[in-house]
């Protein structure tokens, strides 16, 4: 039988390998199930954390993240798109063949960081880049909102991992505000799309110097 | 705390059950009036009897804490007056449709709540749940007006804001993780500014300056420093322009506020001020250089009010990196901008009204088509260039004087910058007042409205404040606000 331990191991390592891959999804379906691949990944790391220090009011965040972040934000998105009858197809700036080069060697810089200076463990580091990167190579609103939630899961990775042990109430207070940001960026997306007829983040040009 | 969060929310839950537009606007005034009054009441009471009130270790309210609370309450009291008005005369010319006026005026107390629960926080997750809070409070009301430009703003806003927001999250978690792992502290009170201030010298130095970092990029967003600023210009120039003067006047305050609390852990874990000094330094002198070249190109007033706050929030910064007095000194301006950027948007809320465009080149004659609100702006414009008796010319003179002694090189930039940006903005401005138009729109005359006592009200509290400023009392007032961050 695997250990608690082990158990962790493989969440941590199932959150990394969902998030990268979502690098190279051009499809919004395939996009939003790999953030939810991932984002239950997350949850299931709380849930062995909170099993290994035996901190009950965690199961709370656990349901909470699945709630949130598994079922909630998924359905707003989904729904956001179809209500303007989105394309599907997501553009990018850059090929995922470049991304993943460019991706490769910044996580080999956050893994030589990690080593000098372990704060911040290598996969919330790894997360916040992606979610990054994500955003700045994509050129669609969904992209950005879930390239925003990954960063967003590589902070909570670094609340689990370093063990801080935030309380139940500001921790309900974080995932509730964030919620409340989808739920407006996915009204925004709609708007956009109704008012420019796309999705597309390059065609926001109306307010340049 | 809880009543006055109460007379808020219930501001926002019978706004938006009103039936008409004349019901939203009457109720939001009152309450706001009753709100605001109650609670610059109570705070001029504890600031006086230097009463410090906490509430669980979740709030707490110092003599720093309470003079923003005084600054927001009466901002959003000046506001939703402002707002009576300007809200009315866009809903009677069909711009705005009753949802939306009933949109603005239940986001406007959730807004003033985030901004209160932001300066009163004791407790670094309830500080991240406020300053979030303004963004999401605030999105909607730049977005308002649905036009493209108007959305890609509100985009703008939230995805930069909301990223800056969430890596101060992570700043935040690392203060959270020293305290727990090297000062020893339970994870609950490692959450209180209070508790890491006591236990701030058994911080690791390293993991602290990592923090900091993290918190002066993320809520250096929300504060508008170049060159994190992009979202700025944007969102406070598309928004309606009593939310303009929120955000410019006092919004950026709070994020700049909320550095400053981090600001204070850390030098009392580093023994010295001198490695966050150099942060503000950079940061401050950065901003007030990028912003001036900025203003120098402005074709719209209400984009070179925007960058004119950027230009003011670097001031602050500078000031900051220079020790105690500069503390003092950079309290003086944030109350002096305060009370004057909101002046100058309500002019400029009153301009966009009548010629219904924030282009500079469209707005021609003002001092002969809007003989008041020309000569309000104009006296609130030479009060935002420091000209005396500005209480923003003795915090700007106390600031160069240091910065002279201090940093000669930079504090010569810094002048020269402020010589760009006021020959910029006059340019601009007297461009509007007497530049002769083209198109010759016959304006009814412009009688003196509600908007006008509000603004006359804030340039008699500017002059009084410049003056007051002058005087040994009031900067030993300041001087002990200072000590209690």
């Amino acid at each position: 039988m695997m250990s608690l331990t082990l158990w962790s191991n493989l969440f941590t390592a199932g959150l990394l390998m969902f998030s990268l891959i979502l690098i190279s999804k051009h499809r919004l379906p395939a996009l939003i199930r790999h953030f939810v691949f991932a984002s239950l990944c997350l949850a299931g790391l709380i849930l062995t954390n909170s099993l290994i220090h035996g901190d009950e009011h965690e199961m709370y965040v656990v349901i909470g993240t699945i709630i949130i972040k598994v079922i909630a934000i998924p359905i707003i998105m989904t729904n956001s798109a179809r209500r303007v009858h989105a394309s599907m197809q997501l553009k990018f700036y850059l090929k995922p063949t470049a991304t993943y080069f460019i991706l490769a060697i910044m996580l080999m810089g956050i893994a030589y960081m990690t080593q000098l200076f372990p704060v911040i463990p290598f996969v919330s580091s790894s997360l916040i880049i992606i979610g990054f990167i994500l955003m700045i190579i994509r050129k669609d609103l969904y992209s950005q909102i879930i390239g925003f939630m990954t960063i967003e899961n590589g902070i909570a990775t670094f609340g689990i991992l370093s063990m801080i042990g935030i309380p139940l109430t500001i921790e309900a207070g974080i995932l509730l505000t964030l919620t409340t940001g989808v739920i407006i960026m996915a009204i925004l997306s709609r708007q956009i799309q109704e008012e420019y007829a796309t999705g597309d983040t390059s065609s926001l040009t109306e307010l340049t110097e | 705390m809880s009543i006055f969060s109460a007379l808020l929310l219930l501001t926002t839950v019978v706004v938006y059950f009103a039936q008409t537009e004349s019901q939203i606007r009457r109720f939001s005034v009152l309450m706001s009036t009753v709100t605001a009054v109650s609670i610059i009441g109570v705070a001029l009471l504890a600031l006086i009897n230097k009463i410090t009130l906490s509430i669980g270790g979740l709030f707490k309210a110092d003599e720093f804490s309470l003079l923003f609370v005084i600054l927001i309450s009466f901002c959003y009291l000046t506001a939703t007056i402002v707002s009576y008005r300007y809200i009315n005369v866009e809903y009677g010319e069909k711009i705005i449709s009753l949802n939306q006026v009933r949109l603005y005026f239940c986001l406007l107390p959730i807004f003033i709540l985030s901004m209160l629960m932001t300066v009163l926080a004791d407790n670094l997750g309830i500080l991240w749940i406020g300053l979030e809070g303004t963004t999401l409070a605030t999105t909607l009301l730049v977005a308002m007006y649905r036009g493209d430009a108007a959305i890609e703003a509100a985009w703008k806003y939230i995805i930069l804001c909301s990223i800056g927001i969430s890596l101060g999250l992570l700043g935040m978690m690392i203060f959270i993780y020293t305290g727990v792992t090297d000062a020893g502290l339970f994870s609950f009170t490692s959450l209180s500014f209070s508790s890491l201030q006591n236990k701030a010298e058994f911080l690791n130095h390293d993991t602290i300056r990592y923090g900091f970092i993290f918190i002066f990029i993320g809520l250096g967003t929300k504060v508008g420093f170049v060159p994190m600023h992009t979202w700025l210009p944007d969102a406070h120039s598309k928004t309606p322009s009593p939310i303009s003067a929120l955000l410019s006047g006092i919004l950026l305050n709070i994020a700049l506020y909320s550095i400053l609390r981090f600001k204070s852990i850390v030098d009392i874990s580093l023994s010295s001020e001198q490695w966050t000094d150099h942060i503000f330094l950079a940061f401050g002198v950065l901003s007030v250089t990028v912003a001036s070249l900025f203003l120098l190109q402005q074709r719209n007033y209400k984009r070179m009010l925007a960058y004119s706050s950027i230009e003011h929030m670097g001031i602050m910064a500078f000031a900051i990196s220079l020790g105690p007095i500069g503390l003092v000194a950079a309290l003086l301006h944030t109350i002096a901008h305060t009370l004057t950027k909101p002046l100058l948007f309500f002019g400029a809320g009153e301009i966009l009204l009548s010629y219904r465009t924030t282009k500079i080149e469209g707005v021609r004659n003002v001092m002969r088509k809007l003989p008041i609100t020309g000569t309000l702006t104009t006296l609130g414009l030479l009060m935002i260039l420091a000209v005396p008796p500005s209480a923003l010319f003795t915090s700007e003179f106390m600031t160069l004087g240091l910065g002279l002694q201090q940093h000669p090189w930079l504090s010569s930039l810094i002048l020269i910058s402020l010589s760009i940006a006021t020959f910029s903005m006059l340019h601009s401005v007297i461009t509007m007042l007497y530049g002769q138009e083209n198109d010759r729109k016959v304006f009814p005359k412009e009688k003196w409205n509600i908007t006008h006592s509000v603004m006359s009200v804030q340039l008699i509290l500017i002059i009084i404040t410049g003056l007051l400023a002058t005087t040994p009392q009031a900067l030993q007032v300041l001087n002990n606000i200072a000590k209690s961050i």
